[in-house]
């Protein structure tokens, strides 16, 4: 429905045709209704290249011709064609455009196109004039005031105090005043009586709670991320945000610039980047399907047009399509101010990222506590010295460094692969020579005396025989895998199983089976690679082959190389069929290694079955390995290396990638740069094997890469000392108190590195970082991030508004027509956009906050159309009140609540609302204000209220939105779980209402039916209905009969005899004494109902304790039903639902 | 809107008169100033009924919309071309540069496995997927030229109820009753009933009021529990002592209508007295056991079930009490083919079981009341089909089609529509509109037209801007009106 034209007019028509015609006042909305959407600012759609909405386009020469001649009505074609017969084809508006021109409007046009056609810039955005107020009046009052005496009008009587009280607590906190806070006020004598209680209640805990519901209304806060699915979404950190900003009264400047770009702030707090979620409420779509930028668009499009409605009163979406048809916004600044807003990481994700973690305050004690012990312990690691003990333990490593005692091995046998000639020396090393390959593999047979063996020893020697000395054959060598047994295997058969499955079992329900590899040995053959595998089931593409595909490498996610059965599978297998009966030697199993998920395999049991699936051989594993295990099948034991070191590494190809079951070209030992010249490498086993007879094969898989001379040695010493690289040598060469600074500390590292010492930290740093992510967020939030420069996007005008469909590209600006650009910004960014809002020469920031309060208070706004401030809106019903107001809100430097102050101590606030057969027609708006507001509670109000009163109402503040009781729909919601909830237990089913779920698919349904906004989008106002809807809602919705119970019980508690009772509870209530006809009628209802009642018990039951539970002994149950029916006609009074 | 404007409007003839070319029509917003609505002074009832644009044959609407999208190239559009090019390629040409919700690559075409036959005087082509309706041929008008925006549900399913692809806009059917009000105050006059057991994807958006007064949101009644939302009174209070005490607050009420003189103290007075007589009304109007054994199962209807045939009878009963908008979703029409329910052969005849007889009950009904011609009925979901398998299943055994926007079929009948009348045609092979395609605002446009609004002029202001049901888009299909 249109808006009323109303108060404007009925002024405007009273002035005489010979003043100065007004062109905003009076001329504006004329022309922006009949005549701009045709001829106005949008150039695409403008008729006939006429614009009527400045001076210039108005008069310009159209061919002999002028729309408008200034000074000459009678010569003005427009004068002309808006006079035409109704059936003229060239009568303006033209049919369908609008209604033609009244007697009276034409009248007022040719007097203003007579005194000069005299244009003015629209009013708000103009800077707003303070006129001087004397000092004995209310300024509120003063204006209000002036404008009654021009209508023969005066202020009503004040209100009663017991009305103001009920009035001002309701405005300020949203709750009535208990009895104990009327009662305070009202003994109050002093003459600041008022004053104090409305300093009282601005004190209040409860007013944050009141006043960030409206703020919430425009920052479209809930607690779902909207659209199809409409998944919970975690940001109420963001709610209580607003509520403790309006509690601790955050300047309003303030309070806007930490919304729009709090992390744009230098070092912002934990609160300035919550705050920041105002603009991630924008709803995300994650619907199968669909495309996550068309939707970031769409909520970068809501950003810019939520933050324009909330602080400029300017309705930005029609730019959005089309330059604005009434307002100066064009197309492409509409695009500018969008790239300001089109620069966050944020991007339509499932995940709402970026999100930021919140920790309660003991948790960041702790959080801080363990960070900082991890920071001294990793400085210890790179700076050790200024660490005393540490540098004694260094002294005491370094003379004891190197004396490892290593049995050099003398080959019995050496064979190359590819037929190179392997000649043995005395000193034990073997020489390379002869037939060249591209991959090579020796294999010696060793007798050591040693009766263990716990690490070896690899030197690669120079020879000249070698290409430049080498110690590689060509000019550099990769040892991809270094394999160690103690038993040479061929001489070993009696031990071997025969079998031709190879399978792996997992026991019981719900188990995840998956491997990295299986690998099956004959000889040293692995044979798994050509056999076919098979699993129970299979699930996250984990199909069984990549058990035997020869990549070892056990990241799920990564190497894509591990097997997955389904979920909910029982008694999980794998096995490898190997075609034929084998005889095998060894066996091993490479576990799956990411995320921690290698103990899903505990327990699993490795089998070997006959081709007559007869189990041949098999052995329980009850842990899992984390990486890998290797089985002897044939007695022999190998050695598995855990640890590597080597004199030097080229990089990425560090020593310690000879052992790691990886035999792949690139995953091996190599030493470009260090070719002609010695090297050795040291790597330790896991666990001592078997000396004696002893075979190691050493793999060369990189293409002539081959090793030129190499000798080996064991140790049976558990820790033998690492290989040192050269760089340490060359400083243990240096006397220890000669060295450097920096010698030090890079000998301290290495200490540090291979040392017991370093590893002790090493694991404490292991421990308190493990210790530190298991401190859970109790919250997280969605926030605003910058998107690093070299990400920007570029931003194109959006043709017909699609984001699809790119017109130029734009770059970041403001739509100066609003307000002039900040100084010394040619790019602006978000804070920047802030800062244009809020600065002091923004005429519409101030003046749209301005009436936001007074319309919160008044029950409508000054302008009347609270989010249109345009040429579409409505003029200000007192446009110099309107202007005072938003320089004061500028001079009291944003103090929101000062500023509720100020409007609630006016004398206007405090009148009666009373409204008298007269003004009910003269001014049923009251619009002049000659009589106090009268408004309907809102959807919180009335719940809250309804709970206050009966004494339910929980005081707990802030946390996880709660669920109190609602109907059960017994419906699903689409591809989402079902749309009912479990009520929350405890007083979380009494919270306040702003403390309610906020599911924007299935708003709660009460407060639904009181018109609370579902907040897909920005709500400026919001509606108020009156419907019978609400009516069953507060008479029979359990929540508030619960309220009429408790209410009951504290009536009966409260004296002994039944009018004193029911007059406390109408007290309570309405905060003022029944008069004697209502307190009779209450009375007479209470016998009517009491009759049914003695007569049924057991009805009388249900009505007084159903759902409140039983009632207390000492109370009568018929009674407590009766007050309880009596209760809930108070609870549904028209004085309870409207503040008055 | 705000109240005190809102009492403006309620109580200023002055302003009624000046603004009768904005909105709706002055004879319209006179009834509203009705005066002696309840037997009390109180100020018109928003729901009260309202004179449209111009005189129109259709008084009210039911609308079925079936969730998910039926695929119409299995009920309403025969391709035989298509059928004859089974299992070929898809040409590049009709996938090229096109998105699809579950398909990619080269998909295989797939006409209809159902047999198409023709019925009525008409000679309309319908499958025999739905033979309940072969009878009611000559009565539909089935637009086979349809196409969309949006080939996801939620958005495509928002855009055909409020005209805009996200949620927060006005419902056809809270513009209905906004330019309608109802005829029977005693029941909400947009009423919502939900089959299958799943919300609309919208969810409540699919019909919600979005920014114009919440009066004119559809309440959902529901099978089990209060039918509407806190209709019943507590344990413990009957009829009687609801009327005891409702008495005694009216009293209270009038002498604080006296005391304060607030022209709102009426309005709700007469709410609470609408709400007492909802109370009896509203289970009354959905309680079907009184309806005889014949018509129960002409509708495949069963007392205390929760059926799209329950809902269908429950839209007559609803229909013939005068309310304004009956809007029914039935869950279960996304035929992608991944579970067996969802085969276009067996899936469709039995999921089509639960909607071709009662629909065609309903019709039967509807014009045995003499309620047929005032009756706008609209059948149809989202979007369409595609006239290939979809890409996910194609390997299955099961065949299902995946979302297509760009053409598909839609339904209606009653209310000022011409009955045995086909509109548009799809190319031969179902991928685009051969001939006088229809646009969702288009579409939306008609059915404004049908219940006598234009609708470019019934709109609501809201944030400085006028909106309306068709947003900036739209032209009526004067082809459909009879």
């Amino acid at each position: 429905m249109k808006l009323p034209l109303s108060f404007v007019l009925i002024v405007t028509s009273s002035l005489s045709a010979k003043d100065e015609v007004d062109f905003n006042t009076q001329i504006k909305s004329l022309l922006s209704n009949r005549c701009i959407a045709c001829h106005g600012p949008d150039e695409e759609n403008r008729e006939a290249g006429l614009r009527l909405d400045t001076f210039e386009g108005a008069t310009r020469d159209l061919d002999g011709y002028s729309a408008i001649i200034a000074g000459d009505a009678e010569e003005s074609e427009v004068m002309f064609r808006v006079t035409l017969d109704d059936d003229d084809e060239e009568l303006m508006p033209p049919k369908g455009k609008g209604q033609r021109l009244s007697d009276e409007e034409i009248a007022l046009f040719t007097e203003w196109i007579n005194q000069g056609a005299k244009y003015d810039k629209h009013w708000s955005y103009k800077t707003p004039s303070r006129l001087i107020v004397p000092d004995a009046v209310h300024p509120v009052d003063y204006f209000i005031d002036a404008k009654l005496k021009n209508e023969n009008l005066n202020f009503s009587q004040a209100a009663d105090s017991k009305t103001l009280a009920r009035r001002v607590s309701l405005d300020l906190i949203g709750l009535p005043p208990t009895l104990e806070e009327l009662h305070t006020f009202l003994s109050d004598e002093s003459t600041n009586a008022y004053e104090n209680y409305v300093d009282q209640l601005l004190l209040r805990p409860e007013f944050g709670e009141h006043w960030a519901r409206m703020w919430l209304d425009l920052a479209r806060y809930a607690d779902s991320a909207g659209y199809a699915d409409d998944r919970a979404r975690t940001i109420w950190a963001f709610r209580d945000y607003v509520i403790k900003a309006f509690n601790e009264n955050l300047p309003f400047d303030q309070f806007t610039i930490e919304q729009l770009a709090g992390d744009l702030l230098p070092k912002p707090s934990e609160q300035q980047l919550i705050a920041t979620a105002f603009h991630r409420n924008t709803q995300t779509n994650n619907e199968g399907g669909t495309n996550d930028e068309e939707f970031r668009n769409v909520a970068v499009v809501d950003r810019v047009n939520t933050t324009f409605a909330t602080w400029m009163g300017t309705t930005m979406a029609c730019a959005q399509c089309h330059t604005h048809k009434y307002d100066p916004i064009t197309h492409e600044e509409y695009f500018q101010a969008f790239d300001i807003l089109n620069q966050t990481q944020d991007a339509d994700k499932r995940d709402e990222s970026p999100v930021i973690s919140i920790f309660s305050d003991q948790q960041k004690k702790q959080r801080k506590q363990l960070e900082a012990e991890i920071n001294q312990l990793e400085k210890s690691l790179k700076f050790p010295y200024g660490n005393e003990e540490l540098a004694q333990k260094l002294a005491a490593w370094e003379k004891g460094m190197g004396t490892t005692r290593w049995e050099i091995l003398k080959p019995t046998q050496a064979k190359s692969q590819s037929g190179a000639t392997l000649t043995l020396s005395d000193d034990g090393s073997v020489l390379a020579s002869g037939e060249k390959k591209a991959t090579d593999e020796y294999k010696f047979t060793f007798q050591s005396s040693l009766k263990t063996v716990a690490g070896l020893r690899v030197e690669l020697l120079t020879d000249e025989s070698l290409t430049q000395g080498g110690p590689s054959r060509n000019h550099n060598l990769v040892l991809n895998e270094i394999i160690l047994n103690s038993i040479e295997l061929p001489n070993l058969g009696h031990g071997v199983k025969k079998g031709q499955f190879v399978r792996i079992e997992l026991d019981g329900k719900d188990r995840i089976l998956h491997v990295a590899e299986v690998q099956v040995f004959v000889g040293d053959k692995n044979v798994a690679l050509t056999g076919k595998a098979t699993q129970s089931t299979t699930g996250y593409g984990g199909v069984a082959k990549l058990a035997i595909d020869g990549n070892t490498d056990g990241d799920f996610q990564k190497s894509k190389s591990v097997t997955h059965n389904a979920n909910g599978d029982a008694d999980a297998w794998w096995e490898v069929d190997l075609g034929e009966e084998r005889s095998l030697n060894k066996l091993a199993v490479w576990n799956r290694t990411d995320s921690g998920l290698h103990s899903r395999l505990d327990g699993f049991r490795l089998q070997v079955l006959s081709s007559d699936r007869h189990v041949v051989w098999e052995k329980k594993f009850p842990k899992a390995p984390k990486r890998d295990l290797l089985v002897s099948l044939d007695g022999s034991e190998v050695g598995q290396f855990v640890k590597a070191s080597a004199s030097y590494e080229q990089a990425r190809f560090e020593a310690f990638k000879a052992i790691d079951g990886n035999m792949k070209q690139d995953s091996g030992w190599a030493i470009a740069g260090g070719h002609g010249r010695d090297h050795y490498g040291v790597f330790t086993l896991k666990r001592p094997i078997a000396g004696g007879e002893l075979t190691v094969r050493l793999i060369q898989n990189y293409p002539n890469h081959a090793i030129g001379k190499v000798r080996l040695s064991v140790t049976d010493e558990l820790n033998p000392a690492p290989a040192i690289p050269d760089h340490v040598k060359n400083i243990l060469k240096v006397v220890s108190t000669d060295r450097s600074e920096k010698q030090n500390q890079e000998l301290m590292s290495f200490f540090i590195q291979h040392g017991t010492e370093g590893k002790r930290i090493n694991e404490r740093i292991a421990t308190l970082r493990k210790k530190l992510n298991s401190i859970k967020p109790y919250s997280t939030v969605p926030v605003l991030k910058q998107v690093v420069p070299a990400n920007e996007r570029e931003t194109f005008i959006h043709l017909r508004g699609s984001y699809l469909n790119h017109g130029p590209k734009v770059k970041a600006n403001f739509p100066s027509a609003l307000a002039p650009p900040l100084p010394r910004v040619t790019k602006p960014n978000r804070l920047d956009l802030a800062k244009w809002i809020m600065n002091k020469d923004n005429p519409l920031t101030a003046r749209v906050s301005a009436n936001r309060f007074w319309e919160k208070i008044f029950g409508i706004g000054l302008v009347s159309t609270s989010e249109e401030f345009g040429s579409q809106g409505e003029l200000p019903s007192h446009p110099k009140l309107l202007d005072w107001l938003a320089t004061e809100f500028i001079r009291m430097e944003w103090d929101m609540k000062a500023f509720i102050k100020l409007l609630v101590t006016s004398r206007t606030y405090q009148q009666s609302s009373h409204v008298s057969d007269d003004m009910a027609a003269r001014d049923p708006a009251n619009r002049l204000l000659a009589r106090g507001p009268r408004v309907r509670l809102s959807a919180e109000m009335v719940r809250d209220q309804a709970l206050a009163v009966s004494g339910l109402l929980s005081k707990k503040m802030f946390g996880p939105p709660v669920r109190p009781p609602q109907p059960d729909m017994g419906i699903k919601a689409a591809f989402g779980g079902g749309i009912d909830w479990k009520t929350s237990k405890g007083e979380d089913r009494f919270r306040r209402g702003i403390y309610t779920n906020w599911r924007r698919s299935n708003p709660y349904p009460s407060m639904a039916t009181f018109d609370a906004p579902n907040r897909e989008v920005c709500t400026v106002r919001r509606g108020t209905t009156n419907t019978p809807l609400q009516a069953l809602v507060t008479m029979n919705d359990p929540v508030y009969v619960e309220a009429a119970q408790s209410l009951a019980r504290t009536m009966a508690k409260s004296s002994n005899l039944l009018a004193e009772q029911i007059s406390n509870g109408f007290k309570i209530c309405l905060s003022r004494d029944p008069q004697k006809s209502e307190l009779d009628r209450l009375v007479s209802l209470f016998h009517q109902v009491k009759k049914r009642y003695d007569k049924d018990v057991g009805l009388a039951k249900k009505m007084a304790t159903d759902p409140i539970g039983p009632a207390p002994k000492d109370l009568n149950l018929v009674d407590l039903a009766a007050l309880t029916v009596t209760g809930n006609v108070l609870l549904n009074l028209d004085e309870m639902m409207m503040k008055r | 809107m705000n109240p005190a404007l809102e009492q403006i409007q309620l109580n200023t003839r002055r302003h009624f008169l000046r603004n009768c070319g904005v909105g709706l029509g002055s004879g319209a917003l006179a009834q509203m100033l009705s005066p002696d609505a309840f037997g009390l002074k109180a100020p018109g009832n928003p729901l009260l009924p309202r004179k449209s644009h111009f005189s129109s044959k259709a008084k009210r609407v039911i609308y079925i919309h079936l969730t998910g999208s039926p695929p119409h190239l299995d009920l309403w559009d025969y391709k035989p071309e298509l059928v004859k090019r089974t299992d070929q390629e898809c040409p590049d040409e009709f996938i090229k540069g096109k998105k699809f919700a579950f398909t990619s690559g080269t998909p295989k075409l797939m006409g209809t496995p159902r047999k198409f036959s023709q019925h009525g005087k008409s000679g309309m082509w319908m499958s025999d997927a739905i033979p309940h309706l072969h009878k009611h041929a000559d009565d539909l008008c089935v637009i086979k030229s349809m196409h969309t925006d949006q080939f996801n549900h939620a958005p495509a399913e928002l855009f055909v109820h409020t005209g805009f692809s996200q949620p927060g806009r006005p419902s056809f059917g809270a513009w209905t009753t906004y330019g309608l009000g109802s005829e029977n105050q005693d029941l909400p006059g947009y009423v919502v009933l939900i089959s299958s057991g799943t919300q609309p994807n919208g969810g409540k958006n699919s019909f919600s009021a979005g920014f114009i007064p919440s009066v004119y949101q559809g309440v959902q009644c529901r099978s089990k529990g209060d039918p509407v939302l806190y209709v019943s009174n507590p344990p413990g209070m009957d009829r009687k002592l609801r009327r005891a005490s409702l008495d005694a607050l009216r009293d209270l009420n009038q002498k604080a209508a006296e005391d304060f003189a607030h022209p709102e103290t009426l309005t709700r007075i007469a709410q609470y007295e609408l709400a007492y007589r909802m109370q009896a009304s509203v289970p009354d109007v959905m309680d079907i056991s009184k309806e005889s054994k014949e018509t129960l199962e002409s509708y495949g209807a069963e007392v205390g079930g929760a059926s799209l045939g329950n809902n269908c009878l429950l839209a007559r009963r609803l229909a013939e009490k005068g309310v304004r908008f009956v809007q029914l979703f039935d869950w279960g029409w996304d035929f992608h083919g991944t579970n067996p329910k969802e085969d276009i052969r067996d899936g469709l005849t039995k999921k089509c079981a639960t909607m071709d007889k009662p629909i065609a009950a309903l019709i039967k009904d509807l014009k045995e009341r003499g309620l047929f011609d005032e009756t706008l009925i609209i059948i149809g979901g989202e979007f369409g089909r595609t006239p290939f398998r979809e890409g996910r299943t194609s390997k299955g055994s099961v065949l299902g089609r995946d979302h297509f926007p760009d053409c598909y079929s839609m339904v209606m009948a009653g209310g000022g529509v011409k009955g045995g009348h086909v509109h548009g045609e799809s190319d031969e092979l179902g991928f685009g509109v051969a001939k006088d395609p229809v646009h969702v605002h288009d579409l939306q446009a008609t059915w404004m037209h049908l219940l006598g609004f234009d609708h470019e002029q019934l709109t609501y202001r809201f944030q400085g801007r006028d909106y309306r049901l068709t947003d900036v888009h739209g032209h009526v299909v004067k082809d459909l009106i009879a």
